[in-house]
């Protein structure tokens, strides 16, 4: 073989179509431009006399281009408009001509003018971006027209704003004039309820306890089921009578209009102006009445109208009082004592206590009523006989029961006004108080015993309460004979009348403790005997002059 | 009339230029050309500048460009016999080999290293070319020239080889042992292949320097050379021995340096056809750079 043959063979191998494809060319087309690949259709993606691309570009990717035009998603909304800055190629056959920013995952979806949020934030891209969910008409169509790879399996565009694009209508058309923004959020399906303003958003504004009720109760699952899901039906609703969904208790009795007597917030209208008007009845509710259940008088729930009287409190009330103010000569109606307003307080005062047996004055005037009516956990309304101990227990023991025949004996010392402070009056007792004994607590006198105070049977004697300070040396005379009550201290002794030794001349001057002297072994001054002989005091020598 | 130094000086100041432009051009692309070919166009700035139509990748590429275009200057001087008189044609060679160097290394930058698959066949050609082209060269250098560049004949290889051995013999009284001595220093080759020749070829080269030194370390210690004869005297016995050495190859040599041009040259008129091909269409793209 010549030489210039092996070079000519080289040539011809070197500059072969295949590598001199891959000279001219910057590398290999990716998938999706694989069928544009080959040296002769360089022209359909480049452009003679410019670098470009993007008219050839978009004169094939014809929804991106009607996209950009009219400014809508994210490529309508780019600053750059060279499509090969983000879609370069001729990478390689596996390169993805798709960028993302940070990451597929990371996309910043509001870029596309729809802007992710809540629970479809979690979701994969597939999950939203597959064929099925493809409703944009030029997507469609374009995707047919290109024979050479599935558009739809992977384009990104052509999805719905609507959710409906994506999820199934478990309203089957119910709401087909409204969006399902009005009702529910990304959030939570479920969420819808509390944000739906039923007031405004529909003709059956929600009042009273309706606002309370779970929208099933009345939005019941009427529709057909779709998949596991039993949508409820939430038009078309009848709500013109309380009775479309309410049971009519009255069986038809009352008529159809049930605002007549009952209102939204409650069927057992209680305190709801504008509900029904028992004043217009017989029997106008006044005071507590207005305030009980319907039922407690009502007793037929069938039936509202009383066939029963209702002239008497007791026909409806107990007698609290067991008949005992039922009296033939007078008026015995409730409302002497007690008003509708409620059987507490009683009408029955202090002022009304003075027509009774027992005025209450003094101290009672502060005492409740059941402090006196009410013993043993029973009311008591009467007392025979009508005596202070019959509320009132004794501190004295037994003492004055030889008085207590003649009835309220405690009146003789005690006043209502106060316990200590007394009417007693000493004097009119054996032992009339003076002098210094009037100064005395009574208890100074009158010992306990047994946590009894004595007044009964005390030992007047002096010697009873006062200790014998001369030491029996007059025994055979009484403490008055030289004492008095004012004080213990003898004012004048007279020592002529009371003694042996009748004191004259100078022995008048003499003090006292001159001739009564503390004696130790007596423990007190010798009064008597005392030896009175001229030498039983003096001596010779005292007699000088 | 330039002279042959000072073209060295030229290609050595050029060489040294090329080689500071490459080493600041690589430290300001590193993080360009580390990067994985198919992330490179994220690197949006550093693709329009080192990318291969970036700024400085696309002027690289004008560069390697206007570089292959030079390399055939040699090639028209050494067909073209109007242009003989044009300087000589060694030093032409020079200029063609260092364009033939740099040029590859240019266009690598340009195509910023991206030389996986066939696209990277016409670089590899070319890497080739460069090689086949340096190897030539010692091949080259290895088949005996006149002075004005052609190929001598081997009667002239001949001639000139009993030339220097009477030159020493009647000159330096170079006895006949020491002449058989020197006569040694090239082994018989005869009938050997193309590849044990060209292994000799470069052992002789290696080991020539060694014996050169020895045997004449030993020559003048015995024949006293005078200083004033003694470069001629050196000149003569390496000559000598060049001489012998390579007419005993130079049958392998010339067969291979022929066989060599079916590489370089085909490659070289193939990477002419792209380059061309590759210039013309991608200003008709509208890649012109910065015009």
């Amino acid at each position: 073989m010549k030489l210039s043959q092996v070079a000519f063979g080289l040539i011809c191998l070197l500059i072969h179509p295949l590598i001199l494809e891959a000279q001219l060319s910057p590398g290999p087309l990716a998938e999706p431009h694989a069928h544009l690949s080959g040296f002769t259709d360089c022209l359909t993606c480049h452009t003679w006399g410019s670098k470009d691309l993007s008219p050839k570009c978009l004169e094939c990717h014809t929804p991106i281009q009607a996209r950009i035009a009219n400014e809508l998603g994210f490529h309508g909304n780019l600053e750059e408009k060279n499509c090969s800055t983000c879609h370069t190629d001729h990478m390689d056959r596996n390169f993805e001509m798709i960028h993302w920013e940070p990451s597929q995952k990371d996309f910043d979806h509001l870029k596309t003018g729809y802007e992710i949020e809540g629970k479809h934030l979690k979701l994969n891209c597939n999950e939203c971006h597959k064929s099925d969910f493809i409703v944009s008409e030029d997507i469609l169509e374009y995707a047919k027209s290109q024979k050479t790879r599935d558009v739809l399996s992977t384009t990104f565009m052509g999805l719905g704003s609507k959710c409906a694009s994506c999820h199934v209508d478990v309203h089957a058309g119910e709401f087909l004039e409204q969006t399902c923004e009005d009702c529910h959020n990304e959030n939570n399906w479920a969420d819808a309820r509390k944000d739906y303003d039923h007031d405004f958003e529909t003709e059956f504004p929600l009042r009273g306890a309706h606002k309370r009720v779970v929208c099933e109760k009345c939005h019941t699952a009427s529709q057909p089921a779709v998949a596991d899901f039993k949508p409820l039906q939430f038009t078309g609703l009848k709500f013109n009578l309380c009775t479309n969904c309410h049971e009519d208790k009255h069986k038809g009795s009352f008529g159809s209009n049930c605002l007549k007597c009952h209102t939204e917030t409650t069927f057992k209208q209680k305190d709801v102006a504008g509900a029904f008007n028992h004043q217009t009845t017989r029997y106008p509710l006044v005071g507590m009445h207005t305030t009980v259940d319907c039922e407690l008088c009502h007793t037929n729930k069938d039936r509202f109208t009383l066939e029963s009287s209702f002239d008497q409190c007791s026909d409806c009330h107990p007698d609290h009082h067991k008949g005992i103010f039922l009296k033939p000569d007078r008026d015995n109606s409730c409302d002497q004592c007690h008003s509708v307003r409620g059987f507490f307080p009683p009408l029955f005062g202090v002022i009304e206590h003075r027509n009774t047996r027992f005025v209450i004055d003094g101290a009672h005037l502060a005492q409740p009523c059941i402090f006196c009516h009410k013993q043993n956990e029973q009311p008591v309304y009467q007392w025979e006989p009508l005596a202070c101990k019959s509320c009132h227990t004794t501190i004295h023991g037994e003492q004055f029961s030889r008085y207590q025949a003649g009835g309220n004996w405690c009146e003789s010392c005690h006043k209502t006004s106060d316990w200590v402070n007394l009417s007693f009056d000493h004097s009119a007792t054996f032992f009339p108080l003076t002098g210094k004994h009037e100064d005395l607590v009574c208890t100074a006198c009158h010992p306990s015993k047994n946590d009894v105070i004595q007044y009964e049977d005390i030992d007047t004697s002096c010697g009873e309460c006062h200790t014998d300070a001369h030491q029996k040396q007059f025994e055979a005379r009484l403490c008055e004979d030289c004492h008095s009550t004012k004080a213990w201290q003898i004012p004048a002794f007279d020592h002529l009348k009371l003694s042996e030794f009748p004191l004259d001349e100078q022995h008048k001057a003499v003090a006292c403790g001159q001739c009564h002297k503390f004696e130790s072994a007596l423990s007190t001054i010798r009064f008597k005997p005392i030896p009175h002989k001229c030498q039983d005091c003096h001596s010779f020598g005292d007699f000088k002059g | 009339m330039i002279r042959a130094k000072s073209h060295n000086y030229v290609i050595i100041l050029l060489s040294l230029l090329t080689i500071a432009f490459l080493v600041l051009y690589s430290i300001q692309s590193m993080t360009y050309l580390n990067t994985p070919v198919e992330e490179r166009y994220l690197l949006k700035e550093m693709d329009g500048l080192y990318g291969p139509s970036g700024l400085y990748g696309h002027g690289v590429g004008f560069l390697a460009a206007f570089f292959m275009f030079l390399l055939w200057l040699y090639i028209i001087r050494k067909r073209w016999n109007r242009l003989r008189g044009l300087g000589r044609l060694s030093q032409w060679l020079k200029y063609h080999m260092w364009f033939g160097i740099v040029a590859p290394l240019l266009a690598g930058y340009h195509a910023a290293f991206k030389f996986e698959g066939l696209i990277g066949v016409m670089y590899w050609a070319m890497i080739a070319v460069m090689a086949s082209g340096i190897v030539g060269r010692y091949l080259y250098g290895h088949i005996p020239r006149r002075r004005d560049g052609h190929e001598m004949s081997m009667k002239q290889i001949n001639t000139e080889k009993a030339s220097k051995l009477r030159s020493l013999q009647m000159e330096f009284g170079i006895l006949p042992e020491d002449i058989n001595r020197l006569k040694g220093l090239t082994p018989e080759l005869s009938g050997v292949g193309t590849l044990v020749a060209l292994y000799h070829l470069a052992a002789f080269d290696i080991r020539r320097r060694y014996q050169l030194k020895k045997i004449l370390k030993d020559f003048e210690a015995k024949y006293g050379v005078s200083k004033q004869n003694l470069i001629f005297f050196k000149e003569t016995v390496e000559k000598q021995l060049i001489m012998s050495q390579r007419v005993i190859v130079l049958d392998a040599v010339s067969k291979v340096f022929h066989w060599w041009h079916v590489i370089h040259k085909p490659f070289a008129y193939a990477i002419f056809i792209v380059l061309t091909l590759h210039i013309i269409l991608t200003i008709s793209f509208g890649f012109t750079w910065i015009f």
